[in-house]
């Protein structure tokens, strides 16, 4: 069975016909054409296909995209204004965060969520909050480099 | 083709409805998706309806029932259970177990519900079809007559129950309730596992848990999840204990070791008389336990490591008998 799902990507509403058994990443991916949100595991180990819904971060692969019916997705694509990077982001470049960069989507979005729920996280509370990300180059103390600058700056 | 509809219900009883007169296993219940996503995926279950039970406002709120307990929405996720103020003040243990399953990506969407029926496991079980395709049929998988985990046994099914919030629960005694069209019961979260990888829960096919009720909170309890590195992987073992109270009521609960949790009953005793030390108590459950062999550790190296946690953890409750020498 096919529904229609509405709801809003990056804010923009979107109404779009979808299979039942259908991914949000799949939905992102294939039929809007967002690709920075990237497929790792498929199994939620890998935290490569987070996005926020709702403003909480989950893996978009264990989530059914009618679970995000009238919902709110915050892709990586909706993160930056225009040439503008967010904070995040900026923070990201100066700390020299991204080696290949393929886990790097969905660790800043782990990232946004961890400062919305806790903005002056500690070291250990950094790592609690980018567990659900693995990075294969193992870059992991830039990441937390950055999110200490950017921390920092939001004090 | 697509594998199933999708059905997003707004009540309990349009859950029911959906479940009534069907075949067991056609329509299953998700909340967060989190585990059940991955079984259909792996072709480990099989279902041509799905009811999406977040959609339930009632189902996912978290009451203070003043100081007679709370009650917690089967579809709370266990972020919303370990961030609960009231939870993380009276019910450390429960707080802190919901905040150590995987990450916060999953804890997010997955629930406290989720949790209790989280589907037993085991290293052959939870496999990419096409390897276990590789294997004679497991008992569990595919109905086989074939156990990896003892390969000797003749019969029964040892796959592991996994919920980190499940010995919390026994330990706090809390309650589970259960609807179908026939009524509602109640039920002893310690009750509600069956003790087989296979038929592992107390849940009808047309049951469905709504609610998770919590007593009287204790004075003090200790939670403890232990796994090899602390990544996102499912727990070793978990131990939940509570101290006695004016000389009884000790729980010492160990999860994630057999297809339920179990509690070591005698080294309770011992917790309640207080008469020898942490040390003795601690052998004595590890002693007790009957554990298997597993993929995430021998019997010798839990009894190991569970006899050594509860050791430190037992120390802060019994003070250490005085020496006659």
């Amino acid at each position: 069975m096919s529904t229609f799902l509405n709801f809003w990507v990056n804010g923009e509403p979107i109404e779009l016909l979808v299979r039942d058994d259908e991914t949000l990443l799949d939905v992102l991916r294939n039929r809007l054409m967002l690709t920075g949100t990237k497929r790792g595991c498929g199994e939620g180990q890998c935290g490569h296909c987070t996005v926020i819904l709702n403003g909480k971060s989950v893996n978009s692969c264990l989530t059914l995209a009618l679970e995000a019916q009238g919902g709110q997705v915050l892709t990586i694509e909706g993160l930056s204004e225009g040439e503008r990077l967010h904070p995040i982001q900026q923070a990201y470049v100066e700390a020299g965060a991204v080696q290949c960069g393929y886990c790097a989507p969905g660790m800043i979005l782990s990232i946004y969520s961890l400062l919305q729920e806790n903005p002056c996280p500690d070291e250990k509370e950094i790592k609690e909050g980018i567990k659900g990300v693995m990075c294969r180059c193992t870059g992991y103390y830039k990441v937390i480099e950055a999110v200490k600058r950017v921390s920092a700056v939001e004090k | 083709m697509e594998a199933f509809c999708f059905k997003a219900v707004r009540t309990v009883s349009e859950a029911i409805d959906l479940m009534k007169g069907r075949p067991p296993g056609e329509v299953a219940l998700m909340a967060g998706g989190t585990d059940l996503l991955i079984r259909e995926r792996q072709k480990l279950v099989a279902f041509r309806v799905l009811v999406s039970l977040r959609s339930i406002p009632e189902l996912s709120k978290i009451r203070v029932e003043g100081e007679r307990g709370m009650t917690i929405g089967a579809a709370a996720t266990l972020d919303e259970v370990a961030s609960h103020p009231h939870v993380k003040n009276r019910y450390p243990i429960l707080s802190q177990a919901a905040r150590s399953v995987a990450s916060p990506q999953i804890r997010h969407k997955a629930t406290i519900g989720g949790n209790l029926c989280l589907a037993s496991r085991c290293w052959f079980y939870n496999r990419s079809p096409f390897w276990r395709a590789e294997y004679p049929r497991c008992r569990k998988a595919s109905g086989g007559d074939q156990c990896y985990v003892l390969p000797k046994s003749r019969k029964g099914c040892f796959a592991l129950q996994s919920g980190d919030t499940v010995g919390p629960l026994v330990a706090l005694q809390a309650k589970v309730k259960l609807v179908s069209e026939r009524g509602e019961r109640l039920l002893n979260v310690e009750d509600f596992f069956l003790g087989d990888g296979i038929e592992f829960l107390d849940l009808g096919p047309d049951e469905m848990l709504t609610e998770v009720i919590l007593p009287r909170p204790p004075a003090a309890g200790v939670f403890v999840k232990f796994r090899p590195q602390n990544n996102l992987d499912f727990a070793t073992f978990t131990l939940s204990v509570i101290p006695p109270r004016n000389g009884s009521g000790s729980k010492i609960v160990v999860g994630s070791v057999a297809s339920r949790p179990l509690r070591a009953r005698k080294a309770e005793t011992l917790l309640d008389q207080r008469e020898v030390g942490a040390d003795v108590i601690a052998q004595q459950a590890a002693e007790e336990l009957p554990l298997i062999s597993f993929v995430r550790g021998s019997v010798e190296f839990k009894r190991r490591a569970i006899e050594a946690k509860l050791e430190e953890i037992l120390k802060a409750f019994v003070s250490p008998p005085s020496r006659e020498d």
